[in-house]
């Protein structure tokens, strides 16, 4: 499934995948594996994501049943 | 007693170890500093080395029973081996260059392309001359000469890779 809510959250911090990705120290394409829902990531990298994002976890991991 | 053929080979080795030892220098520099890869990258080279590892198990066990059997289809002596190397290396760096997981975060995947393709032209070469010199065929069965026909088919497939993922990440971009 899709991560849309975090590629908004990007959008809205005016960043690019590049961006994000050199912020939490992984490659574009992961971000971009993320974004498009082909690799779940770690806690440890969720967490990254969201601090850079300032955002919690709830906010752009949690799905609603 | 080592005879001129066997100096040979180990001369041509040695050399090859050195050529490595250079070629790493100048790719990474004097440091010691490794490629760093993050945790997808990790995952998939997971899942590329175990590929890789059941590559070489079924074409080792297809070759020994092919030897057991004494079934020579068209090579001889240790060539089937260079074979397996071949093929589960292909298996390992295909998988991880598909998945974006070979080269480390910070890499400049323009200067191995361009490496890689300085080497496929090479082996070619030595390739073509073994063939047209006509001692890439022992008794009509190929012999470890033709390790240079291997590896530029290995690396020519590599490159392939490396240039449609390439292409599909600046469609992305």
């Amino acid at each position: 499934m899709k991560n849309l809510r975090m590629k908004a959250a990007r959008a809205a911090k005016d960043m690019s995948q590049q961006e994000l990705a050199d912020a939490v120290n992984v490659s574009r394409q992961t971000i971009n594996a993320i974004e498009k829902g082909d690799y779940n990531p770690t806690i440890k990298l969720c967490r990254a994501i969201c601090r850079t994002l300032d955002k919690t976890l709830d906010d752009l991991f949690w799905e609603e049943e | 007693m080592m005879n001129e053929h066997s100096i040979g080979f180990a001369a041509g080795f040695i050399l090859a170890v050195i050529a490595v030892i250079a070629i790493k220098r100048i790719m990474y520099g004097k440091s010691d500093r490794k490629p760093e890869y993050d945790e997808m990258q990790r995952a998939a080279q997971g899942m590329a080395y175990k590929y890789g590892f059941f590559t070489a198990i079924i074409t080792g066990v297809v070759c020994a029973i092919l030897d057991i059997l004494d079934i020579h289809l068209f090579a001889d002596g240790a060539t089937p081996m260079f074979l397996i190397l071949f093929l589960s290396a292909g298996a390992f760096a295909g998988y991880s260059i598909w998945k974006e997981a070979y080269f480390g975060l910070h890499a400049n995947t323009g200067r191995y392309i361009r490496f890689l393709f300085v080497v496929t032209v090479i082996n070619l070469i030595s390739a073509v001359q073994s063939f047209r010199n006509g001692t890439m065929l022992t008794n009509g069965k190929l012999n470890y000469t033709c390790v240079n026909l291997w590896c530029a088919i290995l690396l020519a497939v590599m490159l392939v890779i490396m240039l449609i993922k390439k292409n599909q990440k600046q469609e992305e971009e």
